[in-house]
């Protein structure tokens, strides 16, 4: 009996693909009945095509039917599937087959792409520590995930997004852990994505927060995956999208920022004085420059006469003035910035040795610049690199409060600060305050905040955020 | 008018935009045209007051300015503007215009004031100094015998040479020699304290060359009259620093102290930094007929008062600590205890003589200038205000308090 | 825009600023010109004032956990009562934004910008103050929470240092209770700002035990007060007078710390931070007493309100440290009737008419 037209039914599919030319088609005319095949060539594995279904299958003897089949077929991802389904599945690399004698269809999932290994992230260097690092492949990913979790705990939660695009994106969480109420949050703000397409995991991050214009992050990411462990151990939740190596945690805060994978592979108390280094390093690039200008400007009696005197001297033959100055400097180390990452990388010393003996050497004698702003900007442009994952937000910032030091003073540069603060501290998303453990002042929180306690010390979750579990150790 | 509308929701959809136009129009256009201020303002290091020749009324300022150069190395340049007014504050405005820049005292180090005020009212020329609030109170003030200009051109000259500064010279005498800073601080609280007395230091400026930190200031001609001025007149002049000080009360001198002077004052006040005690003709077990210098590296004094019969009494305990540093005997030989660590009952009764005679010397000097220098007003007062109060009444002049005052003397000898 | 709820530390840090903020700088030497170092005294009967008025708050708190002050004052004493009683707060704090506003200005002109108008600090300081003013409660209790710590560094730095400077006593007895007493009702503005508790009242989140974390925060403040008056006198004996501005001046009695210069730099910006925290504080104050008499208008209104008549006032009034004295000797203490005598006096009729309801009952 003939339930389905296989020739028809491909001629209809690959029409839905508008005859693209990876579609492939084969059929297999047997004793009672027809067996058709459709797949994309371009990211399916056509030797488990072969081996595993279409050689099985061809070779059988005897009455085919739908159960035959799917017993015969060797491969590990078989399902059944609706009508509904077919192109979504072939459109993600299954092939799926279907009988005249039935009504119903498989698919199986020979899905090949080729993909780089989990090298170590240009990002997140470590001196000691996994060096690792997700891919482009959410399998891959999903891979490195789920070997640092051989327990049951680890719930994976499968989205699609993207009406063109049908990216896959997979939530990850501890579910004993976890706030559910955070879980929920998080699928509910995916789920109601209308979107074209997602190309990689930062398209996703405004739609996660509640204040998508803020300049601030607001989401946290990394792409090492025992950053991402040592996160959801801490109770957030992950979220890994498909072709992006770069996975999203949150809730997040910003001392987040603050802390970085070397601390947790090296001596606590070189941890602790790390962060230090990196909190002195955040203001200097802050507000160096800003207060420099400030002092120039407005509050030279408060220089000592010894720097006084060192900056007259320098600052005498500038014909800028001051603010014109810096922002001339800080304007060539920016474009130098830019230039060193797009320039192959064989030109590179070329363009550091013309960098320098512009900026060092050839300005200052010039008499365009002063030897007391180049240092100034170099240190705040070298302190921005402490958090490289705000080096954009900072950037901007420094601008911000040079500008108001420049035309205000000192009043300006503190205004701006208690101004930043202010904001900082009405960002709140998932219910996690921004500036948590600081503001509000968590004292269990700080064993890994400005200092790091020593990990047998650390036996509690953080309470910055909610948690179901916040037990990690007796 | 559509397109308008757009753009204003635009903006009020994010007031980050609308933050991000206000800041950079309203703030950067105030601070790209602001020049420096260390451009407009002439760095002043040191004022000089003195009276201005042939007038009664006019007063002399000179500032010691740092000139900018355009330059790589360390070298600081300095010069002497002077200039001219009815009164201090007029003649620092003509200063500035000589220059062509406001004048900024907010570095100001040393005031330097000729010895001429001292002899009527120092306060009167500092008053407008006291209320600028640009220059700091911690301004050490030196008065010398020649005059502030003058003494100027010396400093510049060694501050331009970056040899031995006048800071460090002040900044040793307070620390070593008066055991306290002379500053305009420690002037006015003098003055408006109970004793009205206070201490200045002294630094003379010696024609002769042999003395004294050797530099001369030999600058072109002055010009007189009522403007500023940029040049000084030729002098072959020294700093003579020998750790004098004058006695001032109601803020005129009335008391030349000379290094020795003071190391008596000091022990009273407690304060005594660096000396030494020489005890003559000294015989001993160790030494006969000996000259015994003992440096004395500590000192602490304790002061408790009482009201006997209506009289104040001051019991004053002195420790002192005291260490050999020089025998000089004819045929001295020593052959054990060569630090002299365990002295003997000689040499303490010895030292504790001459120490009570210090001390008694430095308290004559005190009383005779009536200059409460060591505050003890204050620690009476603080005792009892009402015994202190009927003391006071029943003197004849109550402002010669310290001759009435009984102090009994208590030194002990400690040695290293 | 609706406040979220503070916890009881920030709370009790917003008391620390109030009372500590107003104190430390031309009050010192006022007090000493009045009452010599019996000016302490003055400081001892004012502060036991305002000690009085955070022990109302805590009863207040507790017998009604969930009341705002408002809801308070128009069920017990009505509606007209409520609008009269909070023009009056308004009124307070407006004078009080006018006073520090001018006292901070002059400091910060005679110190470090000598050459710049009121234009200039108007522009910094109106819209970071407004922006205080409007964000939620709890962003400014976070906020005031993080600057916490820095404040109390810079306190402990300056109040350490100082007592490095002093090397004198003063005379001791030389006032009497009567100009003890004159003095301190001459300077009773500088105090009494602690009332803002009652206009936070409800969105404070208040739990047994928490009235002494605000007895602790408050005694600390004002200790550190004391610390810097006594450093003030001490430091200064009889030439106090000379010096408006203490907490700059004892720094400055310090002289060249470490080669990095004059310190006093630090006491320059510690009221800088005060002051733009006070202000917040205050003009939150001004928009919630403004909002509780217009209940309709918006805190745009408030704020629109305030900056008109500030801005006009404040390019008309006093400019000069003298004057800006005479204004808050003459003038202001008339307006802490409200916090020493108006708000007390409501707290304990509240709990005389309670206590009537349920005898009666």
């Amino acid at each position: 009996m003939i339930f389905l037209n296989v020739d028809k039914k491909i001629k209809t599919i690959k029409k839905q693909l508008h005859n693209s030319f990876d579609v492939v088609d084969r059929v297999i005319d047997m004793e009672n009945v027809k067996v058709g095949f459709i797949y994309l060539k371009s990211f399916t594995d056509n030797f488990i095509f072969s081996s595993a279904i279409y050689e099985p299958i061809s070779n059988f003897q005897g009455n085919l039917d739908f159960e035959t089949i799917k017993q015969l077929i060797q491969a590990n991802d078989t399902k059944e599937i609706e009508e509904k389904d077919v192109l979504n599945n072939i459109l993600k690399g299954a092939v799926v087959v279907f009988l005249s004698s039935s009504t119903k269809m498989l698919a199986v999932d020979i899905q090949k792409f080729t993909t780089r290994t989990p090298t170590e992230p240009p990002t997140s260097p470590v001196i000691q520590g996994p060096r690792e690092g997700f891919t482009e492949d959410i399998k891959t990913n999903i891979g490195l995930l789920r070997k640092r979790f051989y327990s049951s705990d680890l719930v994976l939660k499968n989205l699609s997004v993207g009406r063109k695009t049908k990216t896959t994106i997979v939530i990850a969480y501890l579910d004993s852990v976890a706030s559910k109420k955070v879980v929920k949050e998080v699928e509910k703000r995916i789920k109601s994505i209308d979107i074209d397409g997602v190309v990689d995991s930062y398209y996703l991050m405004p739609y996660l927060i509640s204040r998508p214009n803020s300049l601030f992050k607001q989401v946290g990411n990394s792409e090492k995956p025992d950053i991402v462990s040592s996160k959801l151990l801490e109770g957030r939740v992950a979220i890994l999208v498909d072709n992006s190596p770069m996975v999203l945690t949150v809730p997040f805060v910003l001392l987040e920022e603050l802390q970085n994978p070397n601390d947790y592979y090296t001596n606590y108390i070189y941890a602790s004085l790390l962060r230090f280094v990196r909190l002195i390093g955040v203001f200097l690039a802050l507000l160096g420059p800003g207060i420099y200008i400030a002092l120039q400007l407005y509050h030279y009696n408060v220089l000592p006469i010894k720097y006084l005197i060192t900056i007259a001297d320098s600052t005498q033959q500038i014909p800028f003035t001051p603010f014109i100055e810096i922002l001339f400097i800080s304007l060539l180390f920016q474009i130098l910035y830019e230039v060193s990452l797009r320039l192959p990388s064989y030109l590179g010393l070329a363009t550091s040795v013309v960098g320098a003996l512009i900026l060092g050497d050839t300005g200052v004698k010039a008499g365009l610049i002063s030897p007391p702003a180049v240092i100034v900007v170099a240190i705040a442009k070298i302190a921005l690199y402490t958090i490289p994952e705000q080096s954009a937000q900072i950037t901007v910032l420094q601008f911000f409060f040079l500008l108001i030091g420049a035309s205000v003073g000192l009043l300006g540069l503190i205004g701006g600060s208690i101004y930043l603060i202010a904001y900082l501290n009405s960002l709140e998303n998932y219910h996690t305050p921004y500036l948590a453990p600081f503001s509000p002042f968590i004292l269990k929180d700080n064993k890994d905040g400005l200092v790091r306690a020593s990990l047998q010390n650390m036996k509690e979750r953080p309470y910055s955020f909610s948690n179901q579990n916040h037990r990690r150790q007796k | 008018m559509a397109r308008i509308k757009e753009y204003l929701k635009i903006l009020t959809k994010s007031p980050i935009i609308l933050i991000a136009i206000f800041t950079i129009l309203t703030f950067g256009s105030v601070s790209l045209g602001k020049n420096a201020e260390i451009n407009q303002y002439a760095i002043v290091t040191a004022i000089g007051i003195d009276k201005a020749e042939n007038s009664d009324n006019e007063v002399e300022i000179s500032l010691l300015i740092f000139v900018p150069v355009a330059q790589q190395s360390f070298t600081e340049k300095y010069k002497v503007i002077k200039a001219k007014g009815e009164s201090v504050s007029e003649a620092i405005d003509f200063a500035g215009l000589s220059i062509g820049r406001r004048v900024g005292l907010n570095h100001v180090k040393i005031l330097v004031i000729n010895e001429e005020y001292f002899n009527e009212n120092a306060s009167v020329e500092m008053d407008f100094l006291v209320r600028d609030k640009n220059l700091a109170l911690s301004t050490s003030v030196v008065c010398t015998d020649a005059k502030a200009s003058e003494f100027l051109e010396a400093v510049e000259k060694l501050d331009s040479e970056g040899s031995i500064k006048i800071d460090d010279i002040i900044e040793f005498n307070n620390e070593y020699v008066y055991s306290n800073e002379s500053t305009l601080e420690t002037f006015y609280k003098g003055l408006y304290g109970p004793s009205k007395s206070s201490l200045v230091s002294f630094i003379a400026l010696s024609e002769n060359s042999d003395e004294g930190v050797t530099v001369s200031a030999n600058n072109g001609e002055g010009q007189a009259g009522n403007s500023g001025s940029q040049n000084s007149s030729q002098s072959e002049k020294t700093i003579q620093n020998d750790g004098s000080t004058i006695l001032c009360r109601e803020g005129r001198e009335v008391c030349h102290l000379n290094s020795e002077d003071m190391k008596k004052i000091n022990f009273l006040r407690g304060s005594f930094a660096k000396g030494a005690i020489t005890i003559e003709n000294f015989s001993d077990d160790v030494f006969h007929d000996a000259r015994l210098t003992f440096d004395i590296y500590e000192s602490y004094i304790n002061k408790r008062v009482k009201f006997e019969n209506n009289i104040p009494i001051v019991n004053t305990d002195v420790r002192v600590f005291v260490k050999l540093t020089e025998a000089k005997e004819n045929d001295l030989e020593i052959k054990e205890n060569v630090d002299y660590k365990n002295m003997s009952t000689e040499a303490v009764n010895a030292l504790e003589k001459e120490i009570k005679n210090l001390i008694k010397e430095g308290l004559d000097i005190l009383r005779e200038n009536q200059c409460d220098i060591i505050d003890v007003y204050t620690l009476l007062y603080n005792h009892d205000p009402n015994a202190m109060q009927k003391f006071l009444k029943s003197l004849e002049d109550e402002e010669d308090y310290l001759n009435h005052i009984i102090f009994k003397i208590s030194p002990q000898i400690y040695s290293s | 825009m609706k406040d979220r709820s503070i916890n009881i530390w920030q709370a009790g840090i917003f008391l620390f600023i109030i009372i500590f903020a107003n104190k430390i700088l031309v009050l010192p030497s006022l007090l000493y010109s009045g009452a010599n170092i019996e000016g302490m005294f003055c400081y001892l009967i004012s502060f036991l004032l305002e000690i009085g008025l955070i022990t109302l708050f805590i009863f207040l708190k507790r017998k009604y956990p969930t009341y705002s002050f408002s809801r308070l004052v128009k069920e017990k004493l009505g509606i007209i009562t409520l609008k009269i009683i909070y023009v009056l707060i308004a009124f307070f704090f407006f004078c009080k934004l006018i006073l520090i506003y001018n006292v901070t200005y002059i400091f910060f002109k005679d110190l470090i910008y000598k050459t710049s108008g009121n234009f200039l600090f108007l522009i910094c300081l109106l819209p970071i103050v407004n922006y205080l003013a409007v964000c939620d409660l709890r962003s400014f209790g976070r906020t005031v929470q993080l600057f916490f710590p820095v404040i109390l560094i810079i306190l402990l730095f300056c109040v350490i240092t100082s007592f490095i400077g002093i090397d004198g006593m003063p005379l001791f007895f030389q006032s009497d209770a009567s100009d003890v007493f004159l003095t301190t009702i001459k300077h009773t503005t500088a105090f009494g700002d602690v009332i803002f508790l009652f206009l936070f009242m409800d969105k404070i989140e208040f739990k047994k035990g928490d009235g002494k974390k605000l007895f602790f925060l408050s005694s600390l403040a004002m200790i550190f007060v004391c610390l810097i008056m006594l450093a003030f006198y001490f430091s200064y004996t009889y030439t106090s007078f000379m010096h408006p501005y203490a907490i700059f001046e004892i720094l400055g009695n310090v002289k060249d710390y470490g080669g990095l210069g004059r310190i006093d730099v630090v006491a320059v910006i510690i009221v800088m931070i005060l002051t733009y925290l006070q202000m917040g504080v205050y003009l939150k104050c001004f928009t919630l007493s403004f909002h509780v008499v217009f209940p309709k208008l918006s805190d745009a209104y408030a704020l629109t309100t305030f900056n008109t008549i500030f801005l006009i006032l404040v390019f008309l009034l006093i400019r000069n440290l003298e004057r800006t004295i005479t204004y808050g000797e003459n003038f202001l203490p008339y307006i802490s009737l409200i916090s020493f005598v108006l708000i007390p006096l409501c707290v304990i009729v509240f709990l005389v008419i309670r206590r009537n309801k349920n005898g009666k009952n």
